[in-house]
């Protein structure tokens, strides 16, 4: 019927952000061992401190094995073959665009998000990383005056050592999982943001993600400290070129909000899924956790339409009383994607809240689980979370599955969970085709419709474009 | 797993199998201190003071796992229904199940009633499990011929501490019906670990409603085949637990076949330091067309020391299927405590009647009659002063 040669159109759909941009790389040589680290460390110019965690981090992840209850199911992957380091050359500082590399900025036009756009559009400061290296921040100066610090992690580390020092595995400690673990030995770079007390931050802060050099793991590692009474929504984006082989990102995101801080944390992810076969296509395995302290807000919004696998859990630690974690996530698969995401949410402080909004769309072989754990302690008086996970299946050969983890230790906490699966029913789409909408429209309308929770979530530059990309997900699939 | 030298059922079976513990994802809740702490002996033949109704019909008591002719009752059956005492070979053994694999090798006794064609079982029989000490285990094997009907009752108690292993697998056939009662009502020390097993064949139908009164620990994991088009199962469960108990319930509902349907609905009363735990898993097969299953889960927990565990699973292959699941998990409503008192209650006596009817919804809803009528006036006990 029509509807299935829609959702095989979608499933044929190509990449369409593929492509390689050639930069110099200056890498270190593949593998991983003490030596490595310290050629990393050195290459950045990086404190003693800092060397001695990440060996640290090393040798602890030597002890440690490779985890495989997940869902998803991928071959061994070579750690030793992995080029842990890879930065365009150095260039000379530069002020403004004119100065960016012609090539990285027709990359960035090519996927629409052209600094010269955003800066026009105002409000956006971007913090590019371009594989390992942050090659561009902008408004910077405008930030400063808030006494906001936004930069790259390798220059927090010089600018402002202490704040590092302080927060850094605080909330994912380099114990933490065995991703978490290599990523703090080997990270390269990422961003660092931090609010001061009672500052709102006058834009919203983003910063695209692209990992480029061939065979190249991407480490990033975020860090934003929202101080006390402070808000700051950072948006993350992602998008990746078609590759053969399998390219391994795992980064770690850590946020700290303090006493009444409001952290508003947004991901757009489409990397490389791999061609339609399940060839190539990036594993993103990613640790993301954040501390709320009393009365403070901690929200992750997460539209995840790439990678061959998505491995992540944005979790929320609500350590102060009145603390509240939110979750909202739009997780699409398709052809052999999988996806093994959801959320923790960890209540310790009295009258915590969390809410978690999960929508899963699976198509052609896509697999997908929402795997999420509401954990309320015994000091956790008055918790209260809901949680609702559905899942929209767009044809036979797909899979949904949802695994909650529930566990209460005080009577005086209320949880609720519901889920449901299904697929778009013959007389929606009917319905919609009566009124005069193509098949493809019906779809896109009754999928948009389905996400509508999430997107509405997110803000408002970054909503455009996550429409826009489930729509582009969509092309070919009948309504 | 286990592997210290001295396994607490060295002295009942010479290999016995590695006991899991709570960092394998199935036992993740559930410790088995009440099993690993002590070394398990054969029981004595001591006679065993246990409590069960009797509801007048056919009835079968294993007494420490060992089938009691002076107690057992095997008549009143219609003709096509046998009762053989054999010990059924298990259908599956999994490794990584290891109480069966203990069942397998330990138990010494067990029973196959057969029901054939289109025989229609009026009373419900009996199934008693008495236990007084020591560790034992039965096999108890239900096979339903195509059209076939039979209620059973199955009841597991005793005294003292003891422990039972016990598996129940059933076969039902083409439009065939399978009521099942289980009951766990036995003293504070009590450890039982269930197996129930069933495959149904096309339109078969399987109702089971597991209820859980006393013990120290009690697990139950139902395993669920539909594998016949348009089968269909209604689990049913409750656990009011007090004291240091832990109830679980595990649930696999195996959608095998296009157009079966489950319904799942398991509730857990926990006061005191008990521990209630339900893990609950729906598989949708590729080609299970036309799926409908549902899954809900209600925990009340009465005291600040309870906990619940709860992990309700969808695991989905297939894309014309209604599936849905809920848990939920709090304390009695506040504001009905207080409605209740204005109306003139004492607390005690208003927080009485509201779990008394949130856990009566499970009980009002039994299948087998007898058992029902029992279990309701268990309940006028339990919660003070509702009886009269």
């Amino acid at each position: 019927m029509a509807q299935n040669e829609s959702i095989q159109a979608l499933t044929e759909q190509e990449y369409k952000h593929g492509w390689v941009t050639h930069i110099d790389s200056d890498q270190v040589p593949p593998g991983l061992n003490e030596d490595v680290i310290r050629l990393i460390s050195s290459k950045k110019a990086e404190p003693e401190w800092l060397l001695q965690w990440r060996l640290r981090a090393y040798r602890h992840w030597l002890t440690m094995k490779e985890p495989t209850w997940q869902k998803p199911k991928y071959p061994a992957i070579d750690y030793q073959s992995v080029i842990y380091y890879s930065a365009p050359k150095p260039k000379k500082q530069l002020n403004s665009l004119d100065e960016v590399d012609p090539e990285l900025l027709a990359t960035f036009e090519k996927l629409g998000i052209s600094l010269d756009e955003q800066k026009r559009l105002a409000g956006v400061a971007v913090d590019v990383v371009f594989d390992s290296v942050s090659v561009k921040t902008t408004f910077q100066d405008e930030l400063k005056k808030a006494g906001i610090i936004f930069c790259s992690f390798s220059e927090a580390v010089k600018e402002h050592p202490d704040l590092v020092r302080k927060y850094l595995g605080t909330v994912v400690p380099f114990t933490d999982n065995f991703f978490a673990t290599l990523n703090s030995a080997v990270f390269s770079d990422g961003s660092f943001c931090y609010i001061p007390p009672g500052v709102r931050c006058p834009m919203e802060l983003s910063t695209y993600f692209r990992i480029n050099s061939a065979g190249t793991g991407q480490f990033e590692r975020t860090l934003l400290v929202a101080d006390e009474g402070s808000y700051v929504s950072y948006l993350e984006g992602c998008t990746a070129p078609s590759r053969d082989e399998n390219q391994l990102h795992a980064a770690v995101v850590e946020l700290v909000a303090l006493r009444g801080a409001h952290i508003k944390y947004s991901t757009v992810q489409n990397w490389y899924p791999g061609d339609k076969d399940g060839k190539g296509g990036v594993y993103n395995f990613v640790t993301k956790r954040g501390v709320a302290e009393e009365n403070a807000r901690l929200s992750w919004t997460q539209v995840e339409t790439g990678s061959a696998i998505t491995w992540k859990y944005p979790s929320c630690i609500l350590k102060g009383d009145n603390s509240v974690g939110e979750f909202y996530s739009v997780a699409m698969t398709r052809d052999y994607q999988q996806a093994d995401t959801g959320t923790k949410m960890i209540h310790i402080g009295r009258n915590t809240k969390s809410t978690i909004i999960s929508k899963g769309i699976s198509a052609g072989h896509g697999d997908q689980t929402y795997r999420g754990q509401v954990k309320i302690l015994k000091s956790a008086g008055g918790a209260r979370n809901f949680s609702a996970c559905d899942s929209l299946l767009l044809g036979d050969k797909c899979g949904a599955h949802t695994v909650p983890y529930i566990e209460s230790s005080n009577a005086g906490a209320i949880i609720e969970h519901e889920a449901s699966t299904s697929k778009i029913s013959d007389e929606q789409i009917f319905f919609l085709r009566q009124r005069g909408l193509s098949e493809e429209d019906a779809v896109n309308l009754i999928v948009n419709g389905f996400c509508k929770d999430v997107l509405n979530e997110l803000p408002m530059e970054f909503a455009v474009e996550a429409q826009k990309l489930l729509g582009l997900k969509l092309e070919g699939a009948v309504g | 797993m286990n592997t210290t030298a001295a396994h607490p059922f060295a002295a009942l079976t010479p290999n016995p199998p590695a006991l899991p513990t709570i960092r394998d994802e199935d036992w993740r809740f559930t410790p088995l201190k009440a099993v690993t702490g002590q070394a398990w002996a054969a029981p004595s033949a001591a006679p065993v003071k246990f409590d069960a109704p009797d509801l007048g019909g056919p009835r079968l008591v294993f007494l420490n796992g060992r089938l009691d002719d002076s107690l057992s009752r095997p008549a009143g059956l219609p003709a096509g229904v046998t009762i053989s005492r054999e010990l059924p070979p298990l259908r599956q053994a999994a490794p990584e199940r290891p109480f069966v694999a203990l069942n397998a090798a330990g138990a010494r006794d067990g029973a196959v009633i057969r029901v054939a064609r289109n025989v229609k079982v009026e009373n419900p029989l009996q199934v008693v499990y008495a236990g007084g000490d020591g560790a034992a285990f039965a096999r108890l094997r239900l096979e339903l011929a195509q059209g076939a009907e039979l209620a059973v009752a199955e009841h597991f108690t005793g005294a003292g501490r003891h422990f039972l292993g016990s598996v129940t697998e059933a076969s039902v056939g083409a439009n065939a019906s399978l009521k099942i009662a289980r009951v766990v009502a036995d003293s504070a020390q009590a450890v039982h670990i269930a197996e129930f097993c069933a495959r149904l064949a096309r339109d078969a139908r399987l109702v089971l409603d597991s209820i859980a009164l006393e013990a120290e620990l009690a697990r139950t994991e139902l395993r669920i085949e539909l594998d016949g088009e348009g089968s269909q199962c209604d689990l049913r469960g409750l656990a009011l637990a007090r004291g240091h108990a832990l109830f679980d319930h595990q649930i696999h509902v195996d959608h095998a076949k296009p157009r079966a349907t489950s319904r799942q609905l398991f509730r857990n009363v926990l006061d005191d330091k008990s521990r209630g735990v339900f893990s609950g898993r729906v598989i949708v097969r590729p080609g299970a067309a036309g799926t409908d299953a549902q899954q809900q889960n209600n925990n009340l927990l009465l005291s600040d020391d309870a906990r619940v565990d709860t992990k309700p699973m969808l695991e989905i292959y297939a894309d014309d299927v209604k599936c849905s699941h809920g848990a939920t998990s709090g304390q009695l409503d506040a504001n009905a405590v207080f409605f209740l008192r204005s109306r003139g209650l004492g607390v005690d006596q208003a927080r009485a009647l509201l779990t008394f009817a949130f856990a009566n919804e499970i009980i009002e809803h039994i299948a087998v009659a007898g058992v029902r009528d029992w279990l309701g006036a268990r309940m006028g006990e339990r919660f003070h002063g509702l009886a009269q």
